[in-house]
C-alpha cells in the first residue's frame, strides 16, 4: 500500500510527527478550574452534529465530538482519531488505524465497530450523506482498523472526509439508531455534555478520561494536542448584541461571539477586555440570475462588474471591519489564486456605461434581493443599488426575510429578482472544492436557465473533482475562478472580519470557525 | 346548565379545527423556508433541500396536514423545527420561567400603577401628578426592549447593581431569581402600569368627588381609610371590569 501522497502531504507528515519523539513540551495547563461562560449569538435547536450544518450547532458539538480526520489551523487535513490513513495505490480504498486507549464518555472505549456505526449513522440520515455516495461500504477486519472502500476512484475524498461542515462525528455504536436530532451527546472530546437547553443554554464540563493527541504538541484547527484546563464552559445564548456587550463589561460573559463594530471604541479602551478579530470570516457576495434578461447578457453583468467600487460596498458592509479579496478563496490558504483579478474593483464608471450602452439595456427595472437578518447583505445592497443607479441603471430593493430570499434565489427560472446577496462562510473555509459547488448545478447561485450549466465553467469543476494530480486540481479551479469572474456569475466584493472579544484574563482562546475551548485557561 | 356547557364545550371543537387549520394553512403560505432557516447561512443548496426532505417540508400539504392531525389526536402537537424538541416539552420547560416572570410584572404593575394613580389624583395638578403622569407617558411610550437594553446598560453596566443577562431558578436561589427577573420584570410591567396609572387617577378623580367619599371625610374617617376602603374599593369594580 502506498502511503498518502496527495494534498495531504501534511497529513503524511502528521503521521511521521506520531511515530517520532516529540522535539518540544507538549502544551500543559498554567492553571486549571473555573466556569467559562460564551456569549453566543445564535440559537442552537440540536446537538446532532451529523444533522446540522448550522455554526451554532458546531460551535458546541465540536468541543463534544471527534472525528477520524479533520482539519488544522490552515484548514489542511490531519488524523485526529485516527493514528494513520493509508489510500491503496489504485484509489479504491483508505485504511485508518484508530489511536490507541481512546475513551467516550461514558466510559465506552473507542473501536473500529463504533466508527462503522457512526458511518452507518450517517449514511442512513447524515445532513450531508451525499460525501458517502462513492463509497462502496466499509469493513472492520479488527477492533483499531477501519477500511473504507470505495466505487470509484475520486481524488478529493479526503478533503470531503475532512470537511467540518457537517462531520461524520464518532459516537458509540449502541447510538446508532438513534433519530434525526435525537443523537444521545456522547462523544470522545475534551468536554462532555452536562445540561442542554435549546434557545438558552449548553453546559460543557471536562471529560477527565480524555486523552490528547501526542502526535501534536500544540491544539491546532479542530484537532492537535487538545486539553480541558476549565471545569466548565456554558454556552449561553445572547441574540441582542448589546446584550453581549453588556454582559462582557460587567463579566458574565467571559467571551463573546461577534462584537457589533460600532461597540469597537468603547470596548478597546476597557483594559479588563482583549479585541479579537478573526479575517476572513466570510465573503460578501451577490449572484446574478442569469436565466433572465437582462442579466442574461454578459454585456450587462460586466457593466455592473465594472459599476462597482468593492471599497465602498465593503466600508457599508462591515463597518470598515473588512479586506479586499479577489476571488473565493483567501490569501492564507494553499489554494488562494487572483486568476480573474482584472475583474476585481474595476469602479470606471466610464467603462460601465459603454457595456450597458452595449448590452442594448433599455431602463428595465432591476431587482436587488436582499435581507436585513444579515446587516452586511443589506448595507452591501443599499450601496450596489446606489452604484447601479449612477451609470444609468434601474435598479431597487427588494428587502424580504433571509428564509424567503433563500427560497426565492433558489426557484428555477424566476422573474422574481436580477441580484441576490449572501455571504459564503463556511464553504471558503473548507476549500476550493466546497466553495466552488456553488457554482454548478444543482442550484448554480447564478441561476442558468432551466438549471443547465456553462460547460467550460462544468467542466472545469470536473477537472477539480477528478483529476489526481493536485497541482492540476489548483490549476482546474483556477480556471473555473477565472471563468467564472470574466462572465461575472458571482460578484465576490471582500472578505468580512468577524470581531470576537473576551475578558483579559482568558487566556489561550484564539478565534477560529468554532471557539475552541481546549487549552483554554482562566488567569487567577 | 350542564346542557350549556356541554353545548359550548362541543361547539368548540369545530372551532378548534378552523383555528388549526387556518394557522396551519397561513405557516405553509407565507414566503420563507424553514429549511433556510434552520440551516443557516452556511448551508448550500444541496443541504437545505435534504433538510427539507428529511423533516417532511417536501410533502404535499395534505399529507401533511394528515401527519399533523394524527400527531394531535395521539397527543403529539408535534415538533418545534427550531427548538427541536417536541412543542409540548419545550412549553412545560419555559412555563415555569413565564410564569414567574409574569406574576413578578403582575405586581409590579399593580404596585406601581395602581399607586401612582392614587398619588396622582390625590395630587392633582401639582408637580407630583404632572411627575407621575409623564413616568406614566413614558411606560407607554417607550418599547420595552429599548427599555430593556436601556436598563442593561445603566444599572448592570454602569452602576453593578443587577446582572447583564441570565435566569437562576427560584428553588435554587430566591435572591438571584429576584436579582435576574426585575429588569425584564420592569419592561414588561411598564407599559402596562402607565396604562393602568392613567385609568387609577381619572377613576379615583371621579370617585373622590362622589357624595359617600364627602360623608366618610365629614365623620372623621382617617384618609387612609377613606381612600383604600370607600374610594378604590368603588373604583375597584370598575377596574376590575377594565
Amino acid at each position: 500500500m502506498k502511503r498518502l501522497s496527495l494534498s495531504t502531504g501534511l497529513v503524511a507528515a502528521a503521521m511521521a510527527l506520531s511515530a517520532a519523539p516529540l522535539l518540544a513540551a507538549p502544551f500543559t495547563c498554567p492553571t486549571r478550574g473555573g466556569d467559562l461562560v460564551f456569549g453566543q449569538e445564535a440559537n442552537v435547536n440540536s446537538l446532532d452534529q451529523m444533522t446540522s450544518s448550522t455554526i451554532s450547532t458546531r460551535n458546541i458539538a465540536m468541543n463534544i465530538y471527534e472525528t477520524l480526520i479533520t482539519r488544522d489551523e490552515n484548514n489542511k487535513p490531519i488524523p485526529e482519531l485516527a493514528e494513520s490513513m493509508q489510500e491503496s495505490p489504485d484509489g479504491m480504498s483508505y485504511t485508518f488505524k484508530l489511536r490507541q486507549g481512546i475513551t467516550f464518555h461514558n466510559g465506552k472505549a473507542l473501536t473500529s465497530a463504533d466508527v462503522a456505526a457512526s458511518f452507518d449513522r450517517y449514511n442512513r440520515i447524515g445532513l450531508q450523506r451525499s460525501t458517502l455516495d462513492n463509497v462502496a461500504g466499509w469493513e472492520t477486519p479488527d477492533p483499531q482498523t477501519f477500511i473504507i472502500r470505495m466505487k470509484q476512484v475520486q481524488p478529493t475524498f479526503v478533503e470531503a472526509l475532512s470537511s467540518f461542515s457537517v462531520p461524520i462525528v464518532i459516537i458509540p455504536s449502541e447510538h446508532k439508531d438513534d433519530e434525526r436530532q435525537q443523537l444521545r451527546p456522547v462523544g470522545t472530546g475534551p468536554f462532555r455534555l452536562l445540561e442542554f437547553v435549546p434557545g438558552s443554554h449548553a453546559k460543557l464540563g471536562r471529560f477527565d478520561g480524555y486523552k490528547p493527541n501526542t502526535a501534536y504538541e500544540q491544539r491546532t484547527g479542530f484537532g492537535g494536542y487538545r486539553v480541558a484546563c476549565l471545569d466548565t464552559v456554558t454556552f449561553r445564548i445572547v441574540t441582542e448584541a448589546s446584550a453581549r456587550v453588556a454582559g462582557l463589561e460587567t463579566g458574565a460573559l467571559h467571551v463573546v461571539e461577534d462584537v457589533p463594530t460600532r461597540s469597537l471604541e468603547g470596548l478597546r479602551r476597557n483594559s479588563a477586555l482583549t479585541i479579537l478579530p478573526l479575517q476572513n470570516w466570510w465573503i460578501q457576495i451577490a449572484l446574478p440570475n442569469t436565466s433572465q434578461a437582462p442579466t442574461n447578457n454578459l454585456a450587462f453583468r460586466r457593466a455592473v462588474q465594472a459599476a462597482m467600487n468593492m471599497e465602498d460596498i465593503m466600508d457599508a458592509a462591515t463597518d470598515n471591519n473588512y479586506r479586499l479579496n479577489v476571488g473565493f478563496q483567501y490569501p492564507n490558504q494553499p489554494s488562494y489564486t487572483d486568476a480573474g483579478k482584472e475583474t476585481y474593483n474595476i469602479n470606471n464608471q466610464q467603462r460601465a456605461r459603454a457595456l450597458l450602452r452595449e448590452s442594448g439595456y433599455r431602463n428595465e427595472p432591476i431587482v436587488i434581493l436582499t435581507n436585513r437578518d444579515y446587516p452586511p447583505m443589506y448595507n452591501s445592497a443599499l450601496v450596489m443599488e446606489q452604484q447601479l443607479k449612477a451609470i444609468g441603471i434601474n435598479a431597487s430593493l427588494r428587502v424580504v426575510d433571509w428564509p424567503t430570499s433563500v427560497q426565492m434565489s433558489q426557484r428555477l427560472n424566476s422573474t422574481e429578482w436580477h441580484f441576490f446577496h449572501s455571504g459564503w462562510g463556511t464553504q471558503p473555509a473548507l476549500g476550493a472544492l466546497a466553495t466552488m459547488q456553488f457554482l454548478v448545478s444543482p442550484n448554480a447561485a447564478y441561476r442558468p436557465r432551466d438549471d443547465k450549466d456553462d460547460p467550460e465553467v462544468l467542466a472545469a469543476w470536473n477537472d477539480m473533482n477528478n483529476l489526481r494530480d493536485p497541482a492540476a486540481r489548483q490549476e482546474a479551479f483556477a480556471r473555473m475562478q477565472r471563468l467564472v469572474l470574466e462572465r461575472a456569475y458571482a460578484y465576490p466584493f471582500g472578505s468580512l472580519t468577524k470581531v470576537q472579544a473576551s475578558r483579559a484574563n482568558v487566556k489561550g482562546f484564539t478565534p477560529f470557525r468554532i471557539p475552541r475551548f481546549s487549552n483554554v485557561w482562566i488567569e487567577r | 346548565m350542564i346542557l350549556v356547557a356541554l353545548r359550548r364545550l362541543l361547539s368548540a371543537i369545530p372551532v378548534l379545527f378552523i383555528v388549526s387549520l387556518i394557522s396551519f394553512g397561513l405557516m405553509r403560505l407565507i414566503p420563507g423556508d424553514p429549511a433556510a432557516a434552520i440551516a443557516g447561512t452556511s448551508a448550500t443548496p444541496a443541504q437545505i433541500e435534504q433538510l427539507r426532505r428529511d423533516l417532511g417540508l417536501d410533502e404535499p400539504l395534505v399529507l401533511q396536514l394528515l401527519h399533523y392531525y394524527q400527531g394531535l389526536l395521539q397527543g403529539d402537537f408535534g415538533k418545534s423545527l427550531l427548538l427541536g424538541k417536541g412543542v409540548l416539552a419545550a412549553t412545560m420547560e419555559r412555563l415555569p420561567v413565564t410564569i414567574g416572570l409574569s406574576l413578578y410584572a403582575l405586581v409590579l404593575t399593580l404596585l406601581i400603577g395602581v399607586l401612582s394613580g392614587i398619588i396622582a389624583a390625590l395630587r392633582q395638578n401639582t408637580w407630583i401628578d404632572q411627575f407621575a403622569m409623564m413616568i406614566a407617558m413614558l411606560g407607554i411610550s417607550i418599547p420595552n426592549f429599548f427599555l430593556g437594553l436601556l436598563m442593561i446598560v445603566f444599572f448592570a453596566v454602569q452602576l453593578g447593581w443587577l446582572p447583564s443577562g441570565g435566569y437562576v431558578p427560584f428553588a435554587q436561589d430566591p435572591i438571584g431569581w429576584l436579582r435576574s427577573t426585575t429588569m425584564p420584570a420592569i419592561s414588561l410591567a411598564l407599559l402596562q402600569a402607565g396604562l393602568l396609572a392613567r385609568i387609577t387617577r381619572s377613576g379615583m378623580l371621579e370617585v373622590l368627588r362622589q357624595d359617600y367619599v364627602r360623608t366618610a371625610r365629614a365623620k372623621g374617617l382617617p384618609e387612609r381609610q377613606v381612600i383604600f376602603k370607600h374610594a378604590l374599593a368603588n373604583h375597584y369594580c370598575y377596574q376590575a371590569r377594565w
